[in-house]
């Protein structure tokens, strides 16, 4: 009965196994398709407006630019407040010297005091002078060395003991030595060389002041019972003092000759670059000037002779000739003083100059006042101010460059749609042309040429909008976005004039702006 | 390139949520309950199905698993069809997703399983582990991989992202079950209770955003708007101890508790006519505090029209894709650790009716509702039956969704003595034709069962008119 029963459901399941076993075999021929899709993206790029007060400022940090107060027009403002600089210590020194200690002889009273006890013992105190160098009325002395030789010839045993202090008590010198008589030779010299800070003497009133007090103490002792004899025998001392820095010097100083090198001023914003063809600009009312330091208690006058200019490897002298007074400064406080060279400056800066260097001279007391102060840490320096307000012309001012481009695979990409659109209120025009070059500079296309941005004014911003195409010509047999697999760089030109290329004075002022939309819509393919 | 411990859990994360996700329809057992005759593991259907078989024993390893995974947006024939160029036709695939497109995967496992029937009872210990994926992914997310932002197919250059979601877990429910008849044999009831092991949670609500891109129709790309609302990430468990860096995987797998409840009934309208109907798995999960972590990201808008030109020239890289990931990198994310939180489970609802034909072939009408994040999927089913003893058990049905019918199911259970052997599927459309398949639906399983009780009965009863009361316990 069983086998009766199961003989059906055998050949239910043999004719479901065929059946399901023929549903899969289409899958053994399953192949699946080249996955090939085109996405089209859209991606805004720049969306910007700004003035040039902003762009000028984001370049360089090196320069300032505002609007004049009354005219609103933008200036620019380039400064170096160090043009050069020189310190007192350059030019005022304090020379070494030699103080004058007596020699040290023993009274007969200490001698008969020696021989009877075998030892005596003596304390002198001396006045000094310290020696003036070119009658000023005070000096501070910073640092020096002191340098000492002691030579003795007594036929004992010596312990000398030395102590220099300035008429402020300032310790200059702290000397010690003991000299060993052997009982043969009795002639001993030593000499050290110590170190001293921050003495002062003052000349020109109580001679105290003037004077270093030297303190001795010495001790003798009998070396095998041999007796002095009064007047035979002396300490000889050589003290000097050397390496000295001032700390200030008072009275009547010196005139001194100032020479400077050539300084060069910075006119890199105006010279060529190897990105930039020839510049031809013009500024209405350009302004330089000169500013002087002094923080010296001594007058001085500055003779700035000439600019020099360099253009194409060629100098040529503007000459100036004209002499600036710097007056003393008081203790703590600075003298300035300047001047104004615009109109050498105009028609220097408006020849583009490489670049322009100053030569500059002076003489410090020129007129030999008595009384002068310099401390070590007194200074003249120059430095200038250029401003430069917008009120300009400019022409020729073309930027070519080339940027890398590897990598581009035409072949994905179907189209490419730039689009960008300005306002400008600037009075400034902006003709752009991209090209996609290969290797050797063919060009395979020409990505844009026109203009960029279109001279305006505050009131009446010149807007321009554009779409630039990248794409295959449906009226040709070729894909033209073929070509680009060759394409290595993109040469760019840039040309940038006022309006009415360059040929009239425009002012810019504080509100012009430029606003600046660039976004792509591209298609390419996605292959797998 | 270093790969640091967080990463590796990130890409572990994926990796779980992947595995769990690859049926978008409502994921049914018809089947099981086509065959709860022969089948044991169909009392997990309804506890109150009393299955033949005396005793029945299915084994780690042997007794089986059920494969439901698929989505609901494609097939094989569309992948594979290509235009004239030999390319795959991406149009066509497009234009055949649906708005909101879902990958789904149920699987179970069973790994142990233990039931005896009684005269007029069924008790049943098992032991099941289970994992649950579903990603719900907007058409307009292919739209924009397919077209682009700039494409002329999009309105008015609007993607809208919202409705997509991401849903994964896996537990193992422990499980006793006891059904009984009752009014004098006219009814059976059922109820199983489950203690629950939560292993791993992950779940990311719908996500409202949008990025629409605005020009005309010579340009498109002039500017773009990106807008998204306020959304959670919730971990737990595996999951949430990976992203935590824990160092206590184990406890993080094993230290999450729930309960869970099923009901079921059948009622003997008369002889041929029998209703039956279950409500599985009422319950939660806890998940424990110490392996939890939910990353609240804040709604944010990204405006993007182009750079600055003067913040260009100071040196800022100011692309659309910098300027995003700044504004993404600059989102203030609200991590919240050690918060317990309860997931319920799926409850799914079967009703229906059954018409005996015969002795051995039966008719039936099966309604299947399932409760997910707060909607009602129905389903409605036909399925004919034929059993021949505790032998050979036959079911085939068809099933109505969307007011119509698209699916079949089909399946046996053999008994080659001393095992039976299950084979199931309730996607039969994608067996027999897999080119227009959307799903892989698919039990198989061994499992040992003895005695039928139907031959006791027969016996009883035919020994009941010759005065004799026993029950054969041997083997069928």
């Amino acid at each position: 009965m069983k086998k009766i029963i199961h003989k059906p459901y055998l050949l239910f399941g043999i004719l479901i196994s065929i059946f399901i076993g023929g549903c899969y075999s289409e899958l053994s021929n399953l192949e699946l398709g080249k996955l090939q899709w085109s996405p089209e993206l859209g991606v805004p790029l720049i969306d910007s407006e700004f003035t040039l007060t902003e762009i000028l400022e984001a370049n360089s940090s090196d320069i300032e630019v505002s609007p004049d107060p009354e005219s609103d027009v933008l200036v620019i403002r380039i400064s170096d407040d160090s043009l050069f600089s020189q310190y007192a210590t350059d030019y005022f020194a304090l020379s070494d010297q030699t103080l004058n200690v007596p020699p040290i002889i023993l009274t007969q009273e200490e001698i008969n005091e020696f021989n009877a006890n075998g030892q005596v013992t003596i304390s002198r105190e001396a006045m000094i002078d310290y020696p003036n160098q070119g009658d000023l009325d005070r000096i501070i002395i910073d640092q020096g060395t002191v340098q000492t030789q002691v030579t003795e010839n007594f036929p004992a045993n010596v312990n000398l003991t030395l102590q220099m202090e300035d008429p402020n008590n300032t310790p200059i010198l702290n000397y010690n030595n003991f000299f060993n008589y052997d009982g043969f030779n009795p002639i001993s010299t030593d000499q050290s060389t110590d170190q001293f800070n921050g003495l002062e003497f003052t000349f020109n009133a109580d001679p105290v002041l003037r004077q270093v007090l030297a303190i001795f103490d010495i001790t003798l002792e009998k070396v095998n019972g041999q007796n002095l004899i009064f007047g035979a025998n002396s300490i000889d001392l050589n003290i000097g003092v050397e390496d000295l820095e001032f700390e200030a010097l008072y009275g009547d100083l010196s005139s001194q000759d100032i020479s400077t090198e050539e300084n060069t001023i910075q006119t890199d914003a105006f010279s060529q670059s190897e990105i930039l063809s020839e510049l031809d600009y013009y500024f209405e009312n350009p302004q330089f000037r000169l500013n002087f330091t002094n923080s010296m208690g001594i007058p001085i006058r500055f003779d700035v002779n000439n600019f020099t200019t360099y253009k194409d490897g060629t100098a040529s002298n503007e000459p100036i000739n004209s002499s600036i007074e710097l007056a003393a400064a008081t203790v703590g406080s600075t003298t300035t003083s300047g001047n104004n060279f615009d109109n050498i400056f105009k028609s220097i800066i408006n020849n583009v100059p490489d670049s322009v260097s100053l030569q500059v001279d002076g003489l410090i007391d020129p007129d030999n006042t008595p009384n002068n102060f310099v401390t070590k840490d007194s200074y003249f320096q120059a430095g200038y101010e250029v401003n430069l307000p917008l009120e300009f012309s400019l022409g020729g001012f073309e930027i070519n460059e080339t940027v890398s481009l590897d990598g581009i695979d035409p072949q994905e990409l179907q189209y490419a749609l730039f689009k960008f659109t300005s306002e400008n209120s600037l009075p400034i025009d902006i003709d752009f042309k991209a090209d996609l070059l290969t290797q050797d500079s063919t060009v395979v296309m020409n990505l844009f040429d026109g203009k960029f941005l279109a001279g305006g004014t505050e009131e009446a911003p010149e807007a321009i909008s554009d779409l630039i195409r990248l794409e295959d010509d449906p009226e040709t047999s070729n894909n033209e976005l073929d070509d680009l697999v060759n394409v290595k760089r993109v040469g760019i030109r840039a040309t940038i004039s006022t309006t009415n290329n360059g040929s009239e004075v425009v002012s810019i002022t504080s509100g012009a702006s430029v606003k600046f939309n660039l976004a792509v819509q591209a298609k390419y393919n996605v292959n797998f | 390139m270093r790969v640091t411990m967080k990463k590796i859990n990130y890409i572990t994360l994926i990796i779980f949520i992947i595995w769990n996700t690859s049926s978008a329809v409502a994921q049914s057992d018809m089947i099981g309950y086509g065959l709860n005759k022969t089948l044991p593991q169909a009392n997990n259907l309804n506890p109150a199905m009393l299955p033949d078989y005396k005793f029945s024993l299915g084994l780690p390893g042997l007794s089986g698993f059920h494969i439901n995974t698929g989505q609901n947006f494609t097939n094989l024939e569309l992948l594979t069809s290509v235009d004239e160029n030999g390319n795959i036709n991406t149009g066509d695939i497009f234009n055949k997703m649906r708005r909101n497109n879902r990958v789904t995967s149920n699987n179970t496992i069973n790994l142990f399983h233990l039931g005896i029937r009684g005269l007029t009872s069924y008790t049943a210990f098992s032991v099941n582990t289970k994992t649950f994926a579903r990603v719900s992914l907007p058409k307009e997310l292919f739209a924009f991989a397919l077209y682009g932002n700039a494409s002329d197919q999009l309105d008015n250059g609007l993607l809208d992202l919202s409705r997509g979601s991401v849903k994964t877990m896996a537990y193992t429910e422990i499980g006793i079950s006891h059904g009984r008849e009752i009014l004098a044999g006219k009814m059976t009831a059922g109820i199983r209770l489950k203690y629950i092991i939560g292993h791993a949670y992950g779940d990311m609500n719908s996500i409202d955003a949008s990025l629409k891109t605005y020009g005309n129709d010579d340009f498109r790309g002039d500017s773009i708007e990106m807008n998204v609302n306020q959304f959670d990430i919730r971990t737990a468990g595996v999951a949430g101890g990976l992203i935590n860096e824990s160092d206590d995987i184990r406890g993080s797998a094993l230290s999450n508790g729930g309960f869970g409840l099923d009901l079921g009934a059948t009622y003997e309208f008369s002889k041929k006519i029998r209703f039956f109907a279950s409500l599985n798995d009422l319950g939660f999960i806890n998940w424990n505090e110490q392996h939890t972590n939910r990353q609240t990201i804040p709604s944010f808008q990204f405006n993007f029209s182009g750079a600055d030109v003067v913040e260009l020239i100071n040196g800022e890289d100011l692309s659309v894709l910098n300027e995003f990931d700044s504004v993404v990198s600059d989102l203030e994310i609200d991590t919240t650790l050690n918060e317990s939180f309860s997931t319920s489970l799926t409850a799914k609802l079967y009703a229906g009716a059954s018409y005996q034909l015969s002795r051995r072939q039966t008719a039936s009408a099966i309604l299947y509702s399932e409760f997910y994040r707060g909607a009602l999927i129905p389903a409605f089913t036909a399925m004919y039956n034929f059993q021949g003893g505790t032998f050979f058990n036959f079911a085939f049905s068809a099933t109505m969704m969307n007011g119509r019918v698209n699916n079949f199911g089909t399946g046996i259970t053999l008994n080659l003595i001393p095992f039976q052997v299950v084979l199931a599927t309730n996607d039969l459309l994608s067996i027999v034709n897999p080119m227009k398949g959307r799903a892989v639906d698919f039990r198989f399983g061994i499992n040992h069962t003895f005695g039928n009780v139907n031959k006791g009965k027969s016996r009883a009863k035919k020994n009941s008119k010759n005065t004799i009361d026993t029950i054969d316990l041997g083997i069928d």
